[in-house]
């Protein structure tokens, strides 16, 4: 087990990996009572085409099958019920699918080997059959349409469908009723004996934990359990072109005010300095700390602050600007000259640092912020980067703007949302 | 450790922990509930986190913030039963973590802008702004389908009582000229309670409130918070909006529920019956007949209400309500186990440590404590303890369903 100091953070990390490549990060944080471990595989929607373990061919799924897999997984032979273990425990139990992960979790302050124990024993048996596959289309249609009558996913998922000409993130996480409809057992248990191996997954621990006993449960667990050694994972690679798929759109939701967004689809190289650089920039020109959303205010172009969003589940960074306005059109139109002038003083970029560095001690509060943020640096960078405090603090305002001179925001696309009615 | 520093104009409660590394303040202002107090406060929660005296706009008092480490400050309205609260927080990073005197700064900060607003010709500067913003949020309330069925049933189940109003706003009540006369207004004739919890001196905090917490009349607490219901006969009310998924609510009243009912035992009967994955309204709806996505069973104690909420098709509501129901009757009948009474408790208790956890849930906790006389935590974990059987179905025979309210698609596709 190897402790990796959080630096200046005053807390401390554990790591081991497993001799079937199932890697462990704990983080013990003993002035809390609860205890939040998550289980994730690197599998999202964004793989739909790759070779099946086992095979010589690549083969295409259909959409949202890795978030219907992840419902799938509670089914179990012997009709042990998963939510009924945990609530008898007094646990929260759940799971949810992204771009790039799936994750099955619980949160509990008691009862530790058992919890572990059931998350590794469910998530590693599956058991599929026509009739439970089926019995799902019904349960996973309702949360689609529920999706649908929400508009902040409905204009997320339709942003991205434009910004993405080849690459499968144009499609939602959860697919849609035609393909969810030709799901087979036979499909999930090709997708499940591909990517739930222990060496595409990896378990974090954060909350009020021992770490050798923590590591002592997975492990004898582990150790009960024969995998085959598994090959790298043949997945498909997209050459997706670094224009947009769809310059602009229009679409009609049930909304009462108009909104729009615009998505920058930006080729710059993913590390943690660039994306802060990103973020800041972003803040400095969009929050309501700049000059110009004070003018739509004063303007009346807006009536509430502008949203700043960014993603980087692929190998494109994209940064989003949402707003609601009566005059939509004119606000995007002013968001794109505003991004085009790259004048930030070095007193707003420091500000911005500060408030960067305080929000890594906000985050540490957090038993579940914590999670996800070691989660994510495995996601995104195959590694937990234990020294963020100090990068951030390394950030400096002459490379700031070197960088984001050398951007290019000319390519992106915008949306306006118009109302039903 | 706990610190009561109450005088006559307000109660200060002072929860001094070392387990945080930030320190949280709630300010709460409390008076009787009518209906424009809503939108008023709504209005005038928008005005004093807008600007101030010394930062004139928006974006300065925001600029403001971030040099203060991005200190996080807002205003809440919540409707709690016969009262409105509206309350001024603030959480900040403990001074130990930025720089000397950061403590002392970000509350004084808080206070500044709640006593020193934007004022021109006694009137606050960014009324016209704030009007916009509010009106822009009653006009999306039914953005949110879920959230918008359920306040068209709470309107129908909860008519003529407090349970009726919506939480943001009404248009009528936005054109008020004498906004800056009610702010004075509710300064001097509030109930004030000041919650403070963090690693700090109480001393100086005591120091900093009586120095700027500039109010000095005598409050008298009034009327308890709870609504009674009384017993009508059963709603149906079907509406439409253009969506995908028809919304299904089912809203029932309480009779005389008793204190330890109102803490304890709604809280276990509710769990049973559709509170978690494994309740017997999850299993049933969603799991045995896949008819839905989402299906809960949740309560309001302060207004002696449960109510169930599903998400389905228009052509499955019938089935829905009749499974609903057929579940909703074993409850009295006893039927369900004592190992879903042991999870309910487990995970109650369970659910009381997480608060532990948290400095907004510590508050709450005292805020509840204050409010509506509920226990505090040790004394919640010995009690849920001792529910029963009975206890559970003796309480179903006082839950009467009053209100079915459904919201469905105009043209829905159905499959």
């Amino acid at each position: 087990m190897k402790k990796i100091n959080f630096k200046n953070l005053d807390l401390d990390l554990f790591y081991e990996k497993l001799d079937n490549g199932l890697e462990i990060f704990i983080l013990p944080k003993t002035n809390v009572n609860n205890i939040y471990v998550t289980f994730n595989t690197k599998y999202g929607s964004n793989i739909s085409e790759f070779k099946p373990i086992d095979k010589d061919k690549m083969i295409k799924v259909p959409l949202g099958i890795a978030h219907f897999l992840e419902h799938k997984m509670f089914e179990q032979e012997d009709n042990t019920d998963i939510f009924a273990y945990y609530s008898e425990r007094g646990a929260d139990c759940n799971a949810n699918t992204n771009y790039t992960k799936t994750t099955y979790l619980f949160s509990c302050p008691n009862f530790l080997k058992e919890n572990i124990n059931m998350l590794l024993d469910y998530v590693q048996v599956p058991y599929f059959t026509d009739e439970n596959v089926d019995k799902e289309k019904g349960i996973i249609t309702q949360e689609i349409k529920m999706y649908q009558d929400m508009p902040s996913t409905m204009i997320y998922d339709k942003i991205i469908e434009n910004t993405f000409k080849i690459h499968p993130m144009k499609h939602p996480i959860i697919g849609d009723i035609e393909n969810i409809n030709k799901i087979t057992k036979e499909d999930l248990y090709t997708c499940y004996n591909t990517f739930y191996h222990p060496a595409n997954m990896f378990i974090v621990v954060t909350g009020n934990v021992d770490p050798n006993e923590t590591i002592n449960i997975i492990k004898e667990n582990q150790n009960k359990k024969e995998f085959k050694k598994q090959e790298k994972i043949k997945i498909k690679s997209y050459n997706e072109p670094k224009e947009v798929a769809k310059t602009n759109d229009e679409i009609k939701l049930n909304v009462s005010i108009p909104k729009c967004a615009i998505c920058y689809k930006l080729k710059v190289e993913k590390n943690i300095q660039n994306i802060f650089y990103l973020l800041t920039l972003f803040d400095c020109k969009f929050s309501s700390t700049s000059e110009f959303v004070h003018n739509l205010l004063e303007e009346k172009i807006i009536n509430d602050n502008l949203a700043v969003d960014f993603d980087d589940s692929t190998d494109y960074i994209l940064m989003f600007v949402l707003g609601e306005s009566t005059n939509p059109q004119t606000l995007l139109d002013k968001i794109k000259k505003e991004i085009e002038d790259l004048n930030i003083s070095e007193t707003d970029f420091e500000r911005k640092k500060k408030v960067l560095l305080s929000s890594i001690i906000y985050m540490t509060e957090n038993i579940f912020s914590l999670n996800s943020n070691i989660t994510n640096d495995i996601i995104r960078y195959n590694k937990f980067n234990d020294n963020k405090y100090n990068d951030i603090k390394n950030l400096n305002y002459n490379d700031f703007m070197n960088f984001i001179k050398k951007i290019d925001f000319k390519n992106n696309t915008t949306l306006i949302i118009n109302p039903k009615n | 450790m706990y610190y009561d520093y109450s005088n006559k104009a307000y109660n200060l409660h002072i929860i001094k922990t070392n387990k945080f590394k930030t320190i949280s303040i709630r300010i709460n202002f409390k008076k009787l509930l009518e209906k424009k107090d809503i939108t008023y406060r709504n209005l005038l929660g928008k005005i004093l986190l807008n600007s101030n005296y010394t930062y004139k706009t928006k974006r300065d008092l925001d600029i403001e913030t971030e040099n203060l480490y991005g200190i996080g400050i807002g205003c809440s309205n919540s409707l709690m039963g016969n009262y409105i609260v509206t309350s001024f927080n603030a959480n900040f990073l403990n001074e130990k973590y930025t720089e000397e005197n950061m403590n002392k700064k970000s509350i004084e900060f808080l206070l500044s802008l709640l006593f020193n607003p934007n004022i021109e010709n006694n009137k606050f500067k960014d009324f016209d702004l704030a009007k916009r913003l509010v009106t822009d949020e009653i006009d999306s309330l039914k953005d949110n389908t879920k959230r918008y069925s359920l306040q068209r049933m709470f309107e129908i189940l909860g008519k003529n009582t407090p349970l009726e109003y919506n939480s943001i706003g009404y248009k009528e009540d936005l054109d008020y000229d004498n906004l800056y006369e009610y702010y004075k207004k509710m300064l001097k004739s509030d109930l004030i309670d000041i919650f403070v919890i963090g690693d700090v001196n109480e001393e100086e905090i005591v120091e900093i409130f009586n120095r700027n917490f500039n109010v000095n009349t005598i409050k008298k607490p009034g009327i308890s918070h709870f609504v009674e219901q009384t017993i009508t006969k059963l709603n149906k009310i079907k509406e439409t909006l253009p969506i995908e998924q028809t919304n299904l609510n089912i809203g029932y009243k309480i009779k005389n529920l008793t204190e330890f009912e109102k803490q304890y035992v709604l809280y276990i009967y509710s769990f049973i019956l559709g509170g978690s994955p494994n309740s017997k309204l999850f299993r049933t709806v969603r799991e045995k007949n896949s008819l839905c996505y989402s299906i809960n069973a949740t309560f309001k104690a302060i207004y002696n209400v449960l109510y169930i909420t599903v998400g389905t098709n228009k052509d499955d509501v019938k089935k829905c309500l009749s499974l609903i129901k057929k579940e909703f009757n074993k409850m009295g009948k006893g039927d369900f186990t004592d190992n879903d009474i042991e999870s309910a408790k487990i995970t109650y208790i369970n659910s009381l440590k997480d608060i532990d956890d948290y400095q907004a849930s510590i508050l709450r906790m005292y805020e509840s404590h204050i409010y509506f006389n509920y226990d505090l935590l040790d004394e919640r974990i010995e009690n849920i303890k001792k529910v029963t059987k009975e206890d559970i179905i003796n309480l179903h025979k006082k839950i009467n369903m009053d209100t079915i309210f459904v919201l469905e698609g105009e043209n829905n596709e159905e499959n």
